[in-house]
């Protein structure tokens, strides 16, 4: 400990180089860590804000194999309620809905292309809240069976108001082509891009269009867990009573990624299966495509904290040479006086550690400020990043693991910058040193 | 007694007639695949589609050359042009329809419903006529088109898995049975595309439509007219049809 404190009392003698030093190595944390709150931050929203707009944390879906084709509906829901309910999920926390996954929407020769989901609007107004739809509004809605829902950017996108007549191309569940006709009965306030791929509209009509074999069928079964976290515990609490009377779907089938193999190995999954089978899947698995994007971000922050890393590491190693040749004397007079070749050695590494100690807590400071001046812009809940922030706020999550892997990354970089000159100190013969001029 | 002999010699007339003419129906849409189908030659042809698109200023352009083996159900379309879509191909081999890009070197799975490329053409428009195998015709009368008297065949999909659910066709009858023109209908009975064949070419008695045009009754002034040129019936090496030549075509 005596060493350590020699160790703090050197630094406080060079003041604007500890501090320039310390400083570069904040300036790398102070990226790191905010770039990766930001990402953490915004990933969590999106799942949280997308699962209050498809009203699920998990989605389970049945599929039927047909003369060799493959088609997804629900009709039997028997075993479904009872997986649900053994897995402790109170009915209220169920839903169901049909979609139409790919459909095209036409309107003065104008095109978007739409999801369409079909919601039993027969539910209680509260539930369309998240929807931010008003009772008012859900009544409005209520009135037209063939109505549908768009978002402000969707209705611009093919110019049209309310009360007009689109036209939808898509697909039946066995892929056959199909027509039909949306009235639009409400535009809502929410002009995001993300949302101008999704429309909502009646159960009953939708099913219709999909030609789903009874009035009872629908697309999928919608579970909404306590939270985002206890998600997918939940989901293989579900898996394991579904799997005592259907087959599941292998994880990942359900992947965007349509490449040679994939598909090979796809055609050889659906040519091996019979009857029926279920998937069940988290809003993490089908975010996975949009979370990778988010997670590129947080890659090309940690190569930047990498080389700035790198970068500090070779200034560390240079500081301390300087350092080595400056207090040469002051070494050898040490070593006289009885201090051995290790508290030589541990003092400059203990100089190390508390330089980085200290760039790091400088780091996590400034990041800390930042986040906090981040999360006070209002960009609205009409905007494009309306689905990444909360009520218009960018939100920002510190996950403990990481901090403890920086601090830990940085400590070691800065300690393996340090170890060089500190052997050679630590190898200086008392008279040799004494013997040196500065 | 004669009158009563009469009215049945006419009954039985009509009920044979009305016979032959359900066995008609079926026949005209058999004979109208035969004579699309070269199931002992090969195909080869070079594609211009042309695309007027509300949406879209001006015309595009997309030309292709495109490879056919009725026989094994195959077929592989080259674009070269746009010049952006250039070494971009389609390869269908059994029920596998691939799409592949030269600048990311994959292939990708589609569906021959889906549209060709970014035109109103789609990918079954390549592939051969099997009329007679996915529908039923619910009735048939007769008509004019273009001043050319014609068959008018309603047909219905023999199940639902066939993508288009209902037809019209209108078929020569004087002559080849040849395909006028054709309506094609959704589930919901609405009609959704108007096919119009201009010409034909005869090649050893089969014959290939050289000039088409394909309207978009949804969207309102999106048109895609189709020729084709230097149509050959000569034999294509069986490596024509693999993912390797595509890459290799596209340059690279």
């Amino acid at each position: 400990m005596r060493f350590a404190s020699i160790a703090l009392r050197n630094l406080s003698r060079q003041k604007k180089r500890s501090a320039l030093i310390a400083g570069a190595v904040a300036l790398g944390v102070f990226i790191i860590l905010t770039v990766n709150a930001f990402t953490a931050g915004s990933v969590r929203i999106l799942k949280e804000n997308m699962a209050d707009t498809l009203q699920g944390h998990i989605f389970i879906t049945m599929e039927h194999k047909l003369n060799d084709k493959t088609v997804s509906y629900i009709e039997d829901d028997s075993m479904l309620w009872e997986a649900t309910r053994a897995a402790g999920v109170a009915d209220a926390d169920v839903g169901r809905s049909v979609e139409i996954d790919m459909s095209t929407m036409i309107y003065g020769g104008k095109t978007s292309m739409q999801q369409i989901v079909g919601l039993d609007w027969s539910a209680p107004d509260a539930e369309f809240e998240p929807m931010g739809l008003s009772p008012e509004e859900v009544a409005k809605v209520r009135k037209v069976p063939n109505g549908v829902v768009f978002n402000r950017r969707t209705a611009k996108n093919l110019n049209v108001e309310e009360g007009g007549v689109v036209i939808v191309r898509m697909s039946t569940i066995n892929g056959q082509s199909n027509v039909g006709e949306f009235v639009v009965s409400h535009i809502t306030e929410d002009d995001s891009d993300i949302m101008s791929f999704v429309s909502f509209a009646h159960q009953e009509y939708v099913a219709e269009l999909l030609d789903l074999p009874t009035t009872k069928t629908y697309s999928s079964f919608q579970v909404r867990a306590e939270s985002l976290d206890a998600a997918p515990a939940l989901a293989e609490v579900i898996k394991a009573t579904l799997a005592e009377t259907y087959e599941l779907k292998p994880k990942g089938s359900g992947s965007f990624d349509f490449s040679a193999s994939r598909v090979r190995k796809k055609n050889a999954e659906e040519a091996s299966w019979e009857g029926i089978r279920v998937n069940v899947r988290t809003i993490n698995e089908m975010l996975a495509p949009f979370t990778t994007l988010v997670d590129g971000m947080f890659i090309v922050s940690l190569v930047i904290f990498v080389i700035l890393m790198v970068i500090t590491i070779i200034g560390i190693a240079n500081t301390f040479r300087m350092i080595l040749f400056e207090r040469i004397r002051e070494i050898g007079t040490m070593r006289a006086l009885g201090s051995q070749k290790e508290h030589v050695r541990s003092m400059m590494l203990y100089e190390a550690l508390f330089l980085s100690l200290v760039g790091y807590l400088a780091g996590l400071a400034l990041s800390l400020v930042t986040q906090a001046l981040l999360t006070l812009p209002d960009f609205g809940t009409t905007s494009a990043f309306s689905l990444f922030t909360h009520q218009g706020h960018l939100t920002f999550r510190m996950e403990p693991v990481y901090l403890i892997v920086v601090l830990a990354i940085v400590s070691i970089f800065t300690i393996l910058a340090a170890l060089g000159p500190a052997r050679k100190a630590a190898r200086l013969e008392p008279a040799a040193a004494l013997r040196t001029s500065n | 007694m004669k009158k009563i002999a009469m009215a049945l010699v006419v009954l039985l007339v009509l009920a044979g007639f009305a016979h032959a003419q359900d066995t008609d129906y079926t026949k005209v849409l058999k004979e109208v695949d035969r004579l699309a189908t070269f199931t002992n030659t090969d195909f080869t042809a070079f594609v211009t589609i042309v695309t007027e698109d509300p949406e879209k200023e001006g015309k595009s352009v997309n030309k292709a050359q495109f490879f056919r083996r009725d026989k094994d159900d195959k077929f592989m379309v080259l674009i070269s042009e746009p010049v952006v879509q250039k070494g971009q191909g389609y390869l269908k081999v059994d029920d596998n329809l691939w799409f592949y890009d030269p600048n990311t070197n994959e292939f990708t799975h589609q569906s021959l419903k889906e549209n060709f490329s970014d035109t109103g053409a789609r990918n079954n428009d390549f592939s051969k006529s099997t009329l007679a195998d996915d529908y039923n015709v619910t009735k048939g009368e007769s008509g004019v088109i273009a001043k050319q008297d014609c068959w008018i065949l309603t047909l219905e999909a023999k199940n639902n898995t066939v993508t288009i659910p209902g037809m019209k066709i209108w078929v020569a009858k004087s002559g080849p049975a040849l395909v006028l023109k054709t309506e094609e209908y959704s589930l919901s009975k609405r009609l959704e595309r108007t096919n119009l064949y201009g010409k034909y070419l005869n090649i050893d008695g089969r014959y290939i439509a050289t000039a088409m045009r394909f309207d978009d009754n949804l969207t309102a002034g999106k048109r895609t007219s189709m020729t084709l040129e230097k149509v050959n019936l000569g034999s294509i090496p069986d490596s024509i049809f693999t993912k390797a030549y595509l890459q290799k075509a596209s340059g690279r």
